[in-house]
């Protein structure tokens, strides 16, 4: 009896709290890297300087994650239910962000994030925010405050379909199917300024590769000439 | 020279491990998966496989690090190697820099060869052979050597899996300290900020060496830096092993 | 040169191997073993002047035996040539060729006639031997034996060991050591058995009755 009610040592007692902290870095492990639907819900756009939790926790490899989720934004914009709403644009920021946290020299994708917030989202605040990431790291600052003044010019002006353009060259490479430049189409058609519109559709059907997509932008652009209101 | 001649023969050791063979099959295997992504563009053209190459290579090479600092280790208690060299008037530190030092070197060499692909590929492919690219594999050679010398460290004080494990989640912390420093001074007490401001320069911070972003994206690296990130890990290295040969020196031998 | 053997005596767990380890200096505190505060009157010896063999062949398996000598001659910041070695290997009866195969590769025996080979590196005065004849088939231990009788010629040698014909043989000295204490010091006996009759006297604590069979044999 005397050997079953022993006290543990302190070795022992030291061995099963190394066991207990395994457990616990492993399961850690598993629930950090377990996938996560796409948030369909709005939630307050945070401030430039928030710390993601996947910079610290990528470790070496946030470059790597960067460009894994650039590719991802594509598909993960492209399909999210509420294309072109504001719960689209929180998603959109927040996928932007996450990318240049994790990669903030990617000119890439800080062109084409702010560029799409300022002109096709028509959010310059959320825009400037999107270069207020990367400005602390970003070297060519003198660049970043010039690239801020464009983002200002193109709110001004309709969004250009060649802005998209650049992303779908990404898609195509990676042969994803492409139904963003159709829902883009449909982004533009919204847009009351007529003329823009119909310059922006046409240059998009003479890009469309697919049948399908010829069609869709055929109608709207039928839509937009016969003057029809459009959704 | 005792130095010299455990350094030797740790690595001829490490070399002819079964293990070392199955890493190296690793990273070939790695390298050629780098290479499917040679037809991906994702905005900058071979962004993608110069980013995989540099994940690949950081990777290998801190499993390398941790690999040959197990091994090292557990052939040390488990053969008790250091019975017959402790015979002689070997001291604490020049053992545990022998030892470590054999185990270095064959990281340094994994580097040299992984720049050496690098450099062959970049040209074969008409990339232009960026300096802080190549730079920053170096910098995964000094990340790699100071995550074994705080594996060596630690097993002066702790069993060997134990040594592995910790010395891999101080890696893993040591990339996130700048952070959690940014963090708590954004949100916590003071207290807190005090308490994370030691930890932030106590533990060994990784992430100095990472300057994969730069590498890429083609940004320059001001000079302050390169000196910095270049003198950090021998001062943190030196450090550590002394320390650890002086808790090492005090236990005894062959128990 | 006057040369003397000392042989260590003792049941298992006497403190052979920790007054060995004692001698070696791998104790840094007399706390580290509970033995070491009855031996405060024996110093450690000094490691410029001593060649150690281990219980066990602790030598890395990977390395050839030729790289064990370039190890323990850095180690003893000595530098040996390929002929020193090839003498020392013909010293100790092991064959030249063996020396570029790695010692996984080696017997038992020829582990251990190596190991002496690395101890006799620098040519040291003292050797240590941590029960160098134990797991030895008979023609090992003879091989083994017969050189530790020429060794015995030119060093100093401190052996301990279990096997009292061989102890009788060999030694000049006797210490034996019972629980930790050295309990026995002086010159060798006038025979084998009554090396023997010495040794059963002290047993481990609690043996007793193996005290009193090894009387009636």
């Amino acid at each position: 009896m005397a050997g079953v009610l022993r006290k543990r040592t302190g070795r022992e007692f030291l061995s099963q709290a190394n066991h207990l902290l395994y457990a616990a870095l492993v399961i850690s492990f598993f629930v950090y890297f377990a996938p996560s639907p796409l948030e369909n819900s709005i939630e307050p756009v945070v401030s430039a300087d928030y710390i993601g939790h996947e910079r610290p926790l990528s470790g070496a490899f946030h470059t790597l994650l960067a460009d894994h989720y650039w590719l991802l934004s594509a598909r993960r914009l492209e399909q999210h239910p509420e294309q072109g709403t504001p719960v689209a644009k929180q998603n959109f920021f927040k996928e932007m962000k996450r990318i240049l946290t994790l990669d903030p020299g990617f000119t890439p994708g800080l062109h084409y994030g702010a560029t799409y917030l300022a002109s096709i989202y028509r959010d310059v605040d959320l825009s400037h925010a999107l270069v207020d990431v990367v400005l602390d790291y970003y070297p060519y600052w003198a660049d970043l405050i010039i690239f801020k003044i464009t983002q200002e010019i193109s709110y001004r002006y309709p969004p250009r379909p060649a802005l998209i353009d650049q992303w779908l060259k990404v898609l195509d490479d990676l042969s994803y199917p492409t139904p963003v430049r159709l829902n883009e189409a449909l982004v533009y058609a919204r847009e009351q300024q007529a003329a823009w519109q119909q310059k922006d559709l046409r240059w998009l059907l003479n890009n469309a590769r697919t049948s399908a997509e010829k069609q869709i932008i055929q109608k709207r652009l039928h839509d937009l000439e016969s003057d029809r209101p459009s959704r | 020279m005792p130095v010299i001649a455990l350094t030797r023969a740790t690595a001829l050791s490490l070399l002819r491990n079964g293990f070392s063979r199955f890493l190296f099959i690793l990273a070939c295997f790695f390298m050629a998966g780098a290479l499917l992504m040679l037809s991906f563009d994702i905005g900058v053209r071979y962004r993608l496989l110069e980013n995989t190459l540099l994940a690949s290579q950081c990777f290998l090479l801190h499993l390398f690090a941790w690999s040959f600092g197990f091994d090292v280790l557990k052939k040390n208690t488990a053969e008790k190697l250091y019975v017959l060299p402790f015979s002689t008037s070997l001291s604490a530190r020049s053992w545990l820099l022998g030892r470590f030092s054999g185990a270095a070197i064959l990281v340094v060499g994994m580097g040299l060869l992984f720049l050496l692909v690098d450099t062959v590929l970049f040209a074969a492919l008409k990339i232009d052979i960026f300096s802080v690219l190549m730079l920053q594999v170096l910098l995964y050679v000094a990340s790699a050597c100071l995550s074994l010398a705080v594996i060596f460290f630690l097993s002066c004080f702790l069993d060997v899996l134990s040594a592995l494990i910790y010395g891999v989640v101080l890696w893993i912390i040591g990339h996130g300290l700048d952070e959690l420093l940014l963090l708590t001074d954004q949100q916590f007490e003071p207290a807190v900020q005090i308490l994370v401001q030691c930890f932030y320069y106590l533990l060994p911070n990784f992430s100095f060496f990472d300057i994969s972003s730069q590498a890429l994206n083609r940004l320059p690296i001001e000079t302050e830096k390169l000196v910095f990130i270049l003198t950090y890990p021998l001062i943190y290295i030196v450090v550590l092993l002394d320390i650890g040969a002086a808790i090492f020196s005090r236990k005894p031998i062959g128990q | 040169m006057d040369t003397s053997t000392l042989i260590l005596l003792g049941h298992n767990g006497a403190g052979k191997s920790t007054l060995i380890r004692h001698f070696l200096g791998y104790y840094r505190r007399e706390s580290d073993h509970p033995f070491l505060k009855t031996w405060r009157d024996i110093q450690p010896l000094d490691k410029q002047k001593l060649g150690f063999v281990p219980e066990l062949p602790w030598l890395d398996a990977q390395l050839t035996g030729r790289e064990q000598f370039q190890l323990m001659a850095g180690l003893k910041s000595c530098r040996i040539s390929r002929d020193d070695m090839a003498h020392l290997t013909q010293r100790v009866g092991l064959d030249t060729g063996a020396l570029d195969h790695p010692v996984s590769h080696y017997s038992k025996g020829m582990k251990q006639r190596l190991l002496i080979a690395l101890a006799l590196i620098n040519e040291p005065m003292v050797l240590l031997l941590d029960e160098p004849l134990s797991g030895l088939d008979p023609f090992g231990h003879e091989q083994i034996m017969s050189l530790l009788l020429a060794l015995k010629a030119d060093k100093h040698l401190i052996i301990s060991t279990h096997q009292l014909d061989d102890a009788w043989k060999l030694a000049d000295q006797i210490w034996v050591l019972q629980n930790g204490v050295l309990v026995f010091q002086g010159p060798r006996p006038d025979s084998a058995d009554a090396l023997s009759q010495l040794y059963f006297r002290y047993p481990p604590h609690g043996a007793d009755s193996v005290h009193r069979n090894a009387s009636l044999c």
